[in-house]
């Protein structure tokens, strides 16, 4: 098991590792650097800023003075804001995100498995269909547009709660709908696909001809096998979260780490693209680590070393 | 009874009789089943009609999708502005149906070249086997760990916002799905006795793979290129409604629903037909790939 | 003496988009208290499905019993309600499978599966059980039972497997054991032991056995009868020592040729030229015809079963009295072709 753990963790420091460099690379490589857009900048007040942020260096001192910090847990000042720094606005941001995000697992990962089982247990019967075609329902309406249909019915429409702002639960309503949608839409399909595989399988007919009951078939002996897929999905769910965040927190103006991101895209803030890139790569990639983890006592076939080697 | 009856026929093993079932081919079977899936025909259906509406519509209507008139701005639908007009007075038909182009064209570009791309690569990994193939590899499984749709946004920083950086971008992230899928297929079909029979022979690699795997291989590429699709529409306008997507005045579906969601309390038609548009069309991809998924299903032939 | 499982006209029918498949059509036959019975066939010919018919395993859709009774203890298991029958199953009926590689839960272990039986049928309490599977292993031969039971399936060969799977199977004291193919997945001597086990156990606990193989040397060696099953009905069947001695139906003699004897390499039951027939449309006549030597006109019409001596039918237009041939013959011409 140790061995496992330090293995995946090397690994994941140099999947870190190059992300990293590969983000600090395609950014430095804007043409003309990062205030060139700004016309109004004369060259003496440009070459100040360039003096400023280290950017008259050469690139590999940049590169070294970047990756020296990173490990010091500093991601470096904001272009646009000059008294704040890349770590301040993920001190802000991150908390608000982390609850919305959480809210919408909440509601993604319970609704959609039950949804997924009822369905597998009425194959092929209507209520199988209903699940089926919200189901693609949910993975064809992107995150935006619902979000706007929410907003439009719920706020404005029969105004049951707010639009915009974060000011406690009521807040985190339509915004943690419009996350939660899409996988809620792909536990279900993973649920029920995983659901009518495992329980076409032999050993179900073996715990049948046990006389065991309909309940304890599904409870016992197929739902932690029709898991499993729906545990792979943990990792791209979070991402999805993850992206779906950027729109779904502008939308509905939250002060999360999405929002933040989308604001300094929109103002071409390179540091703190580049700086909210990294951790978001380190906390996927963390979370995969852990999520893998938990997947090994999920499932008993698979020995730890060979994964490892793998 | 009739002695007749007893007498013994001459026997003879009839092959005939051991064929009971009606054969059909393999593709037959496919196109069958994909019939009786009414919502993936359905889906082929509107996807067509939206393919229509996209290279005809815009010689029907009677505006440009770019002149402004701000006398008739924010027009609500009527008979003469079906969708009525945006904030610039443009008509939102002809806007949307110019959408249409960029955005299904943007979508059709990216499946194919991720598809060229992906076959390329996953086939180049999986035929050379061994560190080559570790190597290629391991480089997807690094990228793969962060979310596509982030080196999207990072590519459409550095590149600038743009149609043909759209497609440049897409390309750049959405091969790997292709190219881990092809060479999975072909790790399996390498196992497979007849292409073995053809190394045998003396077959070279690149004739067993335009022979038999890329055949084989023709089902699962097909769906992931169809579910291409309406991830790189729905990528291009997420990539819009944070403001990198293709340049005004032209505009994608993905800009309309993004301008149209900014006047969402005082003209709702706005988003709403830019919005159903995206969704009708990735529903009925969706069907259609959920439908081919299906129908090409080797477990379900019996 | 009253059989305990009777097996009445029993009809089995898929519908799959192609047409009905008639599985099993007209099967009958009885069971007494711990008696074995051997079923034999190829591939395809019935045998698991009219085993999962008893067991009321049949998967629906697509699968139906169309029609027949099958009676345990005087009590129709057809029309039986689920409740009623899952506390018969692995109670009083029960069975092991085919491929001991696939049918225990490979996420669950060992003993739970087989204390589950314990627990569902006994109501003992989960640590009862679990000693009670410790026990069941030592019974069917596991050594170490103890550290077996916190195992799971993966970790364990195919014999050991199957070994679990009879100690489930035998759990509850059954009294009729349904063995389907229990050795066909495992290797020569593996084989043998299981064999050897489920008879000890048949004999010991007084458990009768539905024995289903394609061995018939097997048969001869644990079998009070035999039945011969061919695309979905019994052709023959007939007390072993009688079937051995005087085989009436010209599949039975493909069957019985096939056998691999010393002065033989080896043999096998596919041996018998020709495939068996699709059942999605079978000949209106006897099945077998297509593959029979001795195939006359009248073949083209159904056979219907004819008594040999009290306990002996066969399926074959050779034995009806306007006949001109008679079998012993015929078998005879067969043997030296
Ligand atoms: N679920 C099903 N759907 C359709 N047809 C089925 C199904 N299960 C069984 N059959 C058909 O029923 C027939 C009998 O199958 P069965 O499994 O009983 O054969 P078998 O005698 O046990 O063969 P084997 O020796 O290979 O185990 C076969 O022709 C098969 O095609
Ligand atoms: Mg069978």
């Amino acid at each position: 098991m140790l061995q496992y753990v330090s293995k995946r963790a090397l690994s994941m420091v140099l999947v870190l590792y190059i992300v990293i460099t590969a983000t600090f690379l395609l950014m430095h490589s804007i043409p003309g650097g990062p205030f060139t857009t700004e016309k109004q900048l004369t060259p003496e007040v440009l070459r100040n800023i360039n003096a400023r942020y280290h950017l008259d260096d050469p690139l590999w001192k940049q590169y070294i003075d970047y990756m020296g910090n990173i490990l010091k847990f500093d991601l470096g000042p904001s272009f646009k804001y000059q008294d704040r720094t890349v770590n301040n606005i993920i001190a802000d941001g991150f908390p608000v995100s982390i609850q919305l995000g959480t809210f919408a697992v909440l509601l993604a990962v319970p609704f959609g498995i039950s949804a997924g089982i009822l369905a597998s247990l009425r194959h092929n019967r209507p209520l199988d269909y209903i699940v089926m075609s919200s189901s693609t329902l949910g993975i064809s309406i992107p995150s935006f547009i619902l979000a706007s249909f929410l907003i439009y019915f719920f706020a404005f429409k029969i105004k049951l709660f707010p639009a915009a702002m974060w000011n406690g639960f009521s807040y985190m309503i339509l915004p943690g709908i419009s996350l939660a949608a899409l996988p809620m839409a792909v536990v279900a399909r993973l649920t029920r696909s995983g659901m009518l595989e495992v329980l076409s399988q032999d050993f179900i007919r073996t715990a049948k001809a046990k006389g065991v009951g309909k309940g304890l078939i599904i409870y016992r002996h197929a739902l932690k096998n029709s898991l499993i897929p729906v545990v792979t999905y943990v990792g791209p769910m979070t991402a999805g979260i993850l992206t779906g965040s950027f729109v779904v927190e502008s939308i509905f103006n939250i002060p999360g780490l999405g929002r933040y991101f989308v604001t300094s895209i929109y103002n071409r803030d390179y540091t703190v693209i580049l700086g909210i890139t990294i951790f978001y790569s380190a906390l996927i990639v963390i979370f995969n680590f852990l999520v893998d983890i938990a997947y090994v006592f999920l499932d008993p076939r698979i020995s730890l070393d060979k994964k490892g080697d793998s | 009874m009739n002695t007749e009856l007893f007498k013994r026929v001459d026997f003879q093993l009839d092959a005939s009789y051991d064929i009971g079932r009606p054969s059909t081919t393999y593709w037959q079977d496919v196109w069958r089943r994909l019939n009786k899936n009414k919502l993936s025909i359905l889906g082929l259906i509107i996807i067509s009609f939206v393919a229509i509406a996209a290279i005809a519509g815009p010689f029907f209507t009677a505006y440009s999708y770019s002149d402004q008139n701000l006398q008739i701005a924010n027009q609500s639908p009527s008979a003469v502005h079906w969708f009525g007009t945006d904030n610039l007075g443009r008509d939102l038909l002809t806007r949307v149906l110019y959408g249409a182009r960029i955005s299904l064209s943007i979508g059709i570009v990216a499946s194919m070249s991720t598809m060229i791309i992906g076959v390329l690569y996953g086939g180049i990994a999986g035929l050379s086997g061994g560190r080559v193939d570790t190597i290629m590899m391991r480089i997807i499984d690094i990228v793969w760990s962060i979310p596509f749709l982030l080196y999207v946004i990072l590519l459409m920083v550095v590149l600038q916002p743009g149609l043909m950086n759209i497609f440049i971008a897409l390309t750049l992230v959405y091969w790997m799905p292709m190219a881990r899928l092809v060479r999975g297929q072909i790790l399996s079909l390498r196992e497979l006795e007849y292409v073995l029979a053809a190394k045998l022979v003396g077959a070279s690699s690149w004739r067993i793979i335009i022979k038999h795997l890329i055949p084989n291989s023709f089902g699962p590429i097909l769906i992931t290129a169809t579910l291409t699709i309406p991830e790189a529409i729905f990528s291009e306008a997420f990539l819009s409604y944070i403001g990198l997507g293709v340049s005004a005045p032209m505009a994608s579906w993905g800009v309309l629903a993004s301008e149209g969601a900014t006047s969402l309390r005082s003209y709702p038609f706005q988003l709403f037909f830019p919005a159903a548009a995206i969704c009708i069309t990735m529903l009925s991809f969706n069907f259609i790939g959920d439908g081919l998924r299906d129908a090409l299903d080797p477990r379900m032939r019996k | 003496m009253q059989p305990i499982l009777s097996v009445e006209n029993l009809k089995v029918i898929f519908n799959t988009y192609a047409g009905t498949v008639q599985a099993v059509n007209d099967v009958s036959f009885t069971l007494h208290e711990g008696e074995t019975i051997g079923i034999v066939g190829e591939s395809g010919c019935g045998k698991s499905v009219t085993s999962s018919a008893i067991m009321g395993l049949i998967p629906s859709p697509p699968g139906r019993i169309a029609s027949g009774r099958i009676l345990f203890e005087g009590r129709d298991l057809v029309t039986m309600d689920e409740k009623s029958l899952q506390k018969i199953r692995g109670n009083q009926i029960s069975m092991i499978f085919q491929d001991p590689m696939t049918s225990l839960n490979p996420v669950l272990t060992v003993g739970l599966q087989l204390a589950e039986s314990f627990m569902l049928h006994q109501k003992l309490p989960k640590k009862k059980a679990m000693e009670k599977a410790v026990e069941m292993l030592k019974l069917v031969g596991i050594p170490a039972p103890e550290t077996r039971i916190r195992q799971y399936p993966h970790q364990m060969s195919g014999g050991m497997r199957q070994r679990v799977m009879i100690a489930m199977a035998l759990a509850c004291n059954p009294q009729i054991l349904i063995a389907d193919e229990p050795t066909t997945a495992l290797d020569v001597t593996v084989q043998a032991q299981i064999m050897e086990l489920i008879k000890k156990l048949n004999t010991e606990l007084s458990t009768a056995v539905i024995l289903i193989t394609h061995d018939l040397g097997v048969v001869a060696g644990m079998c009070s009868r035999v039945l011969v099953m061919y695309a979905g009905r019994v052709v023959e069947s007939a007390p072993v020592n009688e079937f051995y001695a005087n085989p009436q139906h010209p599949y039975s003699w493909g069957l019985l040729k096939s056998l691999p004897r010393p002065d033989m390499k080896s043999g096998t039951l596919e041996s018998i030229a020709g495939q068996p027939p699709d059942l999605l449309a079978p000949p209106s006549g006897c099945a077998f015809m297509p593959r029979c030597r001795f195939a006359m006109e009248v073949c083209k019409q159904p056979p219907a079963p004819i008594k040999v001596t009290e306990d002996h039918m066969c399926r074959c237009w050779l034995l009806d009295k306007a006949s001109p041939h008679t079998p012993v013959t015929l078998f005879k011409e067969c043997e030296t072709a």
